[in-house]
């Protein structure tokens, strides 16, 4: 090993760095994108585009009586409220005639519009950049998630590179200011380019992986939860009313749809109800914004009604969760707010709430998004760097192999993953809706790949086909093609896959980015612009490594060197 | 200009253009090396040289990598998974806090826990200390999760 402290840190910094580098890469792009999925969810949902939104009491009213029209006599029904900032889609549930569950995702404009395109939409970023899409059944038949592993210990690499990077680099400061953009070795503009953005978004960048990490940490290595499981359960308390299946953050949970779900509530006698859109209110002054509400018996003598706040909101940082529950008869308050969380409990949900980026508006996830942006680079400066420092420097056949073997490496996964996004995009835009599933649902909470005949496939598995054979596609390339080549042809290619995204809306309806300006639906608008931007950014880099700025051929042997070995 | 270089590569010398003259310098055999050709990046100016280092491969050193990564990734590991079962436990028998809460504490300890490990492993200067401390480490945890007092058996 190094002689030195700093050496070995060094040492470490550099190897678990290129090691995990080539999926932190895909990790921190996906998870910077991620920042803004439920404005990509919004925009891979044509039936949303440019709605003119009902205010929430008028959205309660609507949903309720679009519940007495289909279902007058079930036993339960649930409304997941929109959120009308981001991702505006109504989503109603409730039993049948057999009590089976059954739901529907609506337009809230009043229109009666079904949201018929089922997608990943934005979530699948979410979901990547935690268990890579992947859920991959053990012996025993159950689903084991070794990814959500991978992924674990690439966010704990990236925790030990950002503190051995401090160490490594003493003159922090000095770095912060430093860019030899006319340095005559590459290899320092590398340095300076890393360093620059490492010590600009170190902050963020320690405390994005820290909460997410630590956030499901107890997941990652479980002893002590299998330790805590082996002592006695408290307890359970059923709060009244509580049941039906859900929506988990934009992704309708379906495995529970067309089931019975037990503890159904008696059948009481036809009477009247109160007016839900009076409790709503009342709710909401108490608590807060509301994500939803569950009426149990309606229009029976029994009825009850469950309010639920939204878990992540954006006035406060930390994720909370609360319900009041009413005598859907007389309005009488059963049971108030007023949920109380241990302090670990509530550690961990200040982590999720800092993570997931649900507080403070656009502008804080704006900024999320660039510092977000900073890493990532940071990171892709830093795989290149390694190989631009080492490249000459082979000390043997075999170390020459494996630095050719890098470069293409880099290649592969900044290039490649890069190339696999804008074509994800592409597949969200272009797939045709009618291939959407046409029980209206998901397989399952999380966007993971099925194994099935193609001819089976639905629209959520072929966007996900689509990125994972983009990916591969650009591997082959990155082996296959000189590496200076396949850079710029994989810039440039994701270039204009980006620039290209307004341009593909004007072949699907309600998608075109001029009749969105028009309609005001600036979200839509907004994801297209950012994409051409990306891909404006991408064109240039592409520009900046194709190497005819410096005139010179790419591919070119640049004249024997003409020195004299050291022996 | 002659350096000789102590890396994680292993020895090894390069020469480097700078301070050479034409006149001086002889011909860098571009046939027939291990290279074939060699290659030079466009955006390299100073072209700097391999020359080919005809000392045996140090398998020593590799193995001290081998031994500092695998005590470092699977001791760390296993000293981290003892962490958050003794932690849980004393949690739960001290009564500190309640089942799920002790589980998700085990988990914010293990963590630093992990890092910190990973981070010394690397930082020791003597393989055979960071065993033996990993070793002991274990020991000490296996002993608190698994021999003491602990939950009522299950029926």
């Amino acid at each position: 090993m190094e002689k030195s402290f700093t050496q070995r840190m060094s040492w470490l910094h550099t190897w678990f760095g290129l090691v995990l580098g080539w999926l932190a890469f895909a990790l921190f792009l996906t998870g910077t994108l991620a920042v803004f999925w439920l404005e990509i969810q919004h925009w891979a949902e044509p039936e949303l585009h440019g709605a003119k939104m009902l205010s929430a009491p008028a959205t309660v009213q609507y949903s309720l009586d679009y519940l007495q029209k289909v279902a007058p006599d079930s036993k339960r029904w649930s409304v997941y409220m929109p959120d009308f900032n981001r991702h505006p889609m109504l989503l109603l549930h409730w039993l049948d005639e057999n009590d089976a569950q059954q739901f529907v995702r609506l337009v809230p404009d009043g229109s009666g519009r079904e949201v018929k395109t089922v997608t990943n939409g934005g979530r699948f970023f979410v979901d990547f950049h935690w268990t890579f899409n992947r859920a991959m059944p053990d012996l025993q038949g159950r689903t084991f998630t070794w990814t959500y592993m991978l992924s674990g210990f690439v966010g704990l690499a990236f925790l030990i590179g950002s503190i051995t990077g401090l160490v490594i680099h003493k003159k922090i400061f000095r770095n912060f200011f430093t860019f030899r953009r006319d340095a005559k070795v590459p290899q320092t503009r590398w340095l300076d380019a890393h360093n620059v953005l490492g010590v600009l978004a170190w902050p963020f960048l320690f405390m994005i992986v820290l909460s997410g990490v630590a956030f499901y940490c107890y997941l990652y290595i479980p002893s002590g939860m299998q330790m805590a499981a082996r002592y006695p359960a408290p307890a359970r308390v059923t709060a009244p009313g509580a049941g039906g299946p859900g929506m988990i953050w934009a992704r309708v949970v379906t495995d529970t749809i067309g089931l019975v779900p037990g503890g159904l509530p008696e059948p009481g006698s036809p009477a009247p109800n109160v007016p839900v859109a009076d409790l709503f209110a009342q709710a909401q002054a108490q608590m807060g914004e509301l994500s939803g509400f569950t009426i149990n018996s309606p229009n029976r003598d029994n009825a009850t009604v469950r309010f639920t706040t939204a878990r992540a909101r954006p006035d406060v940082i930390t994720f909370t969760s609360d319900s009041m529950t009413f005598d859907g008869v007389t309005g009488r308050v059963i049971s108030p707010p007023g949920n109380t969380v241990e302090a670990v409990q509530r550690l961990s949900n200040i982590f999720a709430g800092i993570h997931f980026a649900f507080y403070g508006g656009t502008a804080m996830r704006l900024l999320y998004f660039l510092c977000g942006a900073a890493g990532t680079i940071m990171i892709a400066t830093g795989l290149v760097m390694f190989s631009t420092k080492r490249r000459t420097m082979a000390h043997s056949p075999a170390a020459a192999r494996f630095y050719e073997f890098v470069e293409r490496m880099n290649v592969a996964s900044v290039g490649g993953v890069l190339f696999a996004c804008a074509s994800y995009f592409w597949a969200l835009r272009l797939l045709p809706l009618s291939l959407s599933d046409p029980s209206g649902g998901s397989w399952d909470v999380y966007a993971s790949i099925r194994a099935v005949p193609f001819e089976q496939a639905v629209r959520t598995d072929l966007e996900l086909y689509v990125f994972w054979l983009a990916w591969g596609v650009a591997t082959v390339h990155a082996l296959v093609r000189v590496p200076q080549k396949a850079w710029t042809e994989q810039l440039a290619a994701t270039a204009a896959l980006c620039v290209g995204l307004p341009a593909i809306g004007y072949l699907v309806p309600n998608c075109d980015i001029g009749s969105m300006i028009a309609a005001g639906d600036w979200k839509m608008v907004a994801v297209d612009l950012g994409g051409m931007s990306i891909g404006l950014m991408l064109g240039f880099a592409a520009w900046k490594a194709s190497g005819s700025r410096v005139g010179v051929r790419i591919g070119k042997l640049v004249g024997p060197p003409v020195l004299s070995p050291a022996e | 200009m002659e350096r000789r270089v102590w890396s994680s590569e292993g020895p090894h010398i390069y020469t480097h253009p700078r301070g050479r003259s034409a006149a001086n310098a002889g011909t860098f055999p571009t046939q027939n090396n291990w290279f074939g050709t060699v290659r030079v990046p466009w955006i390299i100016r100073n072209v700097a040289v391999v020359v080919p280092n005809k000392k045996p491969f140090d398998t020593s050193y590799a193995w001290l990598i081998v031994s500092r990564v695998t005590a470092a990734v699977l001791g760390g590991f296993v000293v981290t998974y003892w962490t958050g079962a003794a932690v849980a436990k004393m949690a739960m028998e001290w009564d500190l806090m309640s089942r799920g809460n002790a589980g998700m504490f085990s988990g914010f300890v293990q963590l630093p826990v992990y890092v910190a490990l990973i981070i010394w492993v690397c930082a020791t200067a003597s393989t055979k200390k960071t065993w033996l401390v990993l070793a002991a480490l274990t020991v000490l945890l296996i002993g608190v999760a698994g021999f003491t007092p602990g939950p009522p058996p299950t029926p």
